[in-house]
């Protein structure tokens, strides 16, 4: 507070804006708050300057009414029956819990009272002592199972985590099993106004390769419905080229799941579920548990939109899970249609998870028109095959759309530096074309991309292309960027070795230590500097392919997607570097003590977009290739150590000026109007 | 206009005589100290995190702490300032969890269609976009701040949830209100 009063007593000097501020919300000392009275009856200028505050606040009040408040709250009473739920759960598990704490402590003092004879008489025979560490993993088991056992107990759940509790059950099933193909049975019902029909259905659903195959058993008889060519080639446009006619309950429902970004392929699934839900705000929800007549204890998610819901949009839906194992049992769908709300039950008759080994090879052979043996007379002509994608055109803009999403997609799941993944276009599509290392991966990849529509994903294995290459020619894949620097080897020395020596030997004290400390160093420079470069270049194909022209055929929430996406690369990179920095300045500062600063001082780069990537590249470049010549073994050195030392301190210094202005540059909106393109760097 | 500005009692009579000798029970009392006070803490926790399903989970999970404290027999000695740091806390924690720092800005952004009153569709977008760019003027701490004040709570309590001293928070106000209007008022 700086209002004093003046030497002769009469005025007290003028208000701060945080002083003004204070005085209306009463937060002054009692004799402040006084003279501020005081000082504001007599002093017109800080009275309008009062009121300017006064004014401000009634202005954001209004915004935050408008804004920043929920559109609208959810109800109390679902809420407040949810959280009573949860409390008695939460308040049972506290209970059962406190006597389990004291409980370990006890063992504790046993499991202590077996060791410290072992450790005092130390001549104990090997197998006794065997014996008393075998006792003490016992009782680590049995502490460890009762907790299993007694934390397994179902609490009350909120939305979100039923779906990531279910989302990790089928994950951990899956994983269990080398291979696993997903082999699901239900009935499904579709009912609106004019037809109800039932139908039962069969998927098999083999994720190491992508393949997917399905039968169906209705009036219509037992058959396969389609099958799924060898290539691991998704096309999310379409569900299956179906070779034998599906029934219409499947087609409408996979129109249905296709158009509510649900994967067709596992319509149970709660990840599926879940990719809708993200979609819908805002939205209602409610959690609710019940037994069945047969004794199964099941938690149902119900979600209603809440807002307007189009023409074949999801108006509310169900996800039924069992309470033991989260697994999903049952799904419901009302389904906006033109003559009044359609619905789908899907009903889970039995599933397992098999590895594909132990499979009839019947089931993915390549026989399309294969039907299953229990094979029923040819279908009713009213059952023929409609087509299967709803038919619309593809315009530029959505493909724009895709392709933005995709790559913001593979950034999300770190697939964007350097992997051998590239996104192609073409006039009707976008395709992700990649080679990746495992299954898992081209597992995550596709789970994570497949949402998105008009989107053709083309993702191979090593092992896969391998395979083909045997028979046919070989795929067209970019190859890994040429050179890779690696981990210096035992026994060579690096090129700044004994500088290095000295600077470790003076942090730490033992000698023996040293080696190790070298390499950890080197391999953490090293590290740093690779990753700064991925980052440098995911930027740099961004601005490439985005160039303002680009950028201006993009909607709104795609350019803000791309933003984001520039704002997270530069933000990585920036973090890299600086963790470099903190490392390698130290250590170098002591051969290129001088003249650091010089180079940076004169060079700045033009901050826009998408011009700052090429610049900012090659200093990454530099920085990488001085990072390299000085802690690689056997770096054929080009350079003396000096030299590169002095050019690697120089690239630190140039980025480390730069990349805050960069950072500022794209913390808002940067691709917007053209003119917040221009302004150059001083 | 500020409906739901009714600021929280500091203090709420918690007895803790009362819930040991068990005439009221402490699920009893945080039931009904939830009933009470979720909507005020909704609409800070929405702020924070864009959607007013996760803000629910994130009231309700603050209310089992705090009942938790009370099995422990913990004192709280302002409630109403440990209710609204520890939603705070969660928000963050969640936002930093989920990576959404991204995400909850663009929320800050997004188009309201409730929003009526317009005369024209493009005068309505001319002035969200005014409203857009005077928020965006404010950097996360002055954000904090104003929207911890408007729910009522003393220089104190908001710094005591920020981490930071009242004399900062008075200063964050006072420059986040001036940076909000500079753009606010110049448009209008």
């Amino acid at each position: 507070m700086k209002i004093r009063n003046s030497d002769n007593g009469a005025v007290p000097r003028h208000l701060d804006g945080d002083d003004l501020i204070s005085y209306l919300d009463g937060e002054l000392l009692r004799e402040e708050q006084e003279d501020a009275r005081t000082h504001l009856e007599s002093c017109w200028n800080c009275r309008s300057r009062l009121s300017a505050v006064q004014n401000s606040i009634e202005n954001f009040l209004r915004v935050r009414q408008e804004r920043l408040m929920p559109p609208d709250l959810p109800p109390s009473g679902p809420a407040l029956d949810l959280f009573t739920q949860r409390l008695a759960d939460h308040s049972a598990s506290v209970r059962e819990h406190s006597p389990l704490r004291l409980r370990i402590s006890q063992w504790g003092s046993v499991f202590r009272f077996f060791t410290r004879p072992l450790k005092l008489e130390n001549p104990i025979p090997a197998n006794s002592r065997l014996m008393v560490r075998t006792a003490a993993a016992l009782l680590v088991t049995c502490i460890i199972a009762a907790l299993v056992i007694l934390s397994n107990r179902v609490t009350a759940v909120s939305a979100n985590e039923l779906i990531r509790f279910a989302t990790d059950a089928q994950a951990q099933q899956q994983r269990a099993t080398a291979q696993p193909v997903i082999h699901q049975k239900l009935q499904v019902r579709r009912k609106n106004s004019s037809v109800e029909e039932s139908l039962s259905w069969e998927i098999w659903h083999d994720t190491t390769n992508s393949r997917l195959r399905q039968a169906v058993d209705d009036q219509g008889g037992s058959r396969f419905i389609s099958s799924n060519s060898s290539p691991p080639i998704m096309n999310t446009n379409q569900l299956e080229k179906a070779s034998s006619p599906a029934p219409t309950a499947l087609v409408k429902l996979a129109e249905v799941l296709q158009a509510n970004h649900m994967d067709p392929r596992r319509p149970l699934s709660p990840t599926s579920f879940q990719v809708w839900r993200n979609s819908v705000e805002p939205k209602q929800e409610e959690v609710t548990r019940a037994t069945r007549i047969d004794g199964l204890e099941v938690l149902t998610l119900k979600t209603v939109p809440r807002g307007p819901v189009g023409m074949g949009g999801i108006a509310e839906a169900n996800l039924v899970v069992r309470a033991r194992d989260w697994h999903p049992i049952e799904e419901h769908l009302r389904v906006r249609g033109e003559q009044g709300d359609e619905e789908f039950d899907l009903v889970e008759t039995s599933f397992d998870v098999v590895t594909l080994t132990a499979l009839d090879p019947a089931i993915f052979s390549d026989h399309q028109t294969a039907l299953l043996p229990e094979n029923r007379p040819e279908l009713p002509a009213e059952l023929k095959p409609e087509p299967v994608a709803p038919v619309r055109a593809v315009v530029t803009a959505d493909l724009d759309d895709a392709e933005v999403e995709a790559r913001a997609t593979l950034q999300r799941v770190g697939a964007d530096l350097g992997e051998p993944i590239e996104i192609v276009r073409s006039a009707s599509e976008v395709e992700v074309r990649g080679l990746v290392n495992t299954a898992e991966r081209k597992a995550e990849l596709i789970a994570a991309l497949r949402h998105i529509s008009h989107l053709k994903l083309t993702i191979k294995t090593i092992e896969e292309v391998s395979r083909e290459a045997k028979s046919a020619a070989a795929p067209s894949t970019r190859s890994q960027p040429a050179e890779q620097p690696t981990s210096e080897t035992i026994g060579n020395k690096l090129p700044v070795h004994d500088l290095l020596e000295r600077y470790l030997a003076r942090r730490s004290a033992d000698p023996g230590e040293a080696r190790s400390a070298m390499e950890q160093f080197s391999r953490q420079a090293l590290t740093h500097a690779e990753s700064a470069l991925s980052e440098a270049w995911a930027l740099h194909r961004l601005a490439e392919r985005y160039t303002p022209a680009e950028v201006n055929r993009l909607n709104p929430s795609s350019r803000r997607k791309l933003e984001a996406l520039a704002r997270s690369h530069l933000r990585s990179l920036h973090l890299h570097i600086t963790r470099a920095s903190a490392l390698v300045k130290p250590a170098l500062s002591a051969i290129a003590n001088e003249s650091a600063g010089t180079i940076a001082a004169n060079s700045g780069w033009e901050a826009t977009w998408p011009k700052f990537s090429a610049p900012l590249l090659r200093t990454v470049q530099q920085l990488d290739r001085m990072t390299t010549a000085l802690f690689t073994v056997g770096s054929n050195a080009r350079v003396s150590p000096s030299i590169a030392a002095r050019e690697l301190l120089a690239a630190f210094a140039l980025l480390e000026s730069q990349l805050p202005h960069l950072e500022k540059r794209v913390a808002g909106e940067f691709l917007g109007n053209p003119e917040s393109l221009v302004p150059k760097q001083p | 206009m500020n409906d739901s500005v009714l600021p929280l009692p500091q203090t709420f009579s918690l007895n803790f005589d009362d819930i040991s000798r068990g005439s009221r029970n402490a699920e009893e009392v945080v039931t009904d100290l939830y009933a009470k006070l979720r909507p005020q803490l909704l609409s800070y926790v929405y702020h924070l995190v864009g959607s007013t399903q996760e803000a629910d989970d994130l009231v309700q999970i603050a209310f089992l702490q705090l009942f938790d404290q009370l099995h422990q027999k913990t004192e709280i000695e302002n409630l109403r300032g440990w209710l609204y740091r520890v939603v705070h806390n969660l928000a963050i924690e969640q936002g930093r969890r989920l990576d959404k720092r991204e995400s909850l800005i663009e929320r800050w952004f997004s188009p309201n269609d409730a929003t009526v009153d317009a005369h024209s569709v493009e005068e309505e977008l001319i002035r969200r976009e005014q409203i857009e760019k005077s928020l965006a003027m404010l950097n996360e701490r002055e954000r904090h701040c104003l929207m911890l004040r408007v729910e009522g709570l003393s220089y104190q309590e908001i710094a005591d949830v920020l981490e930071t001293s009242a004399k900062s928070v008075s200063v964050y106000l006072a420059r986040g209100l001036k940076k909000f209007d500079s753009r606010y008022e110049n448009k209008k």
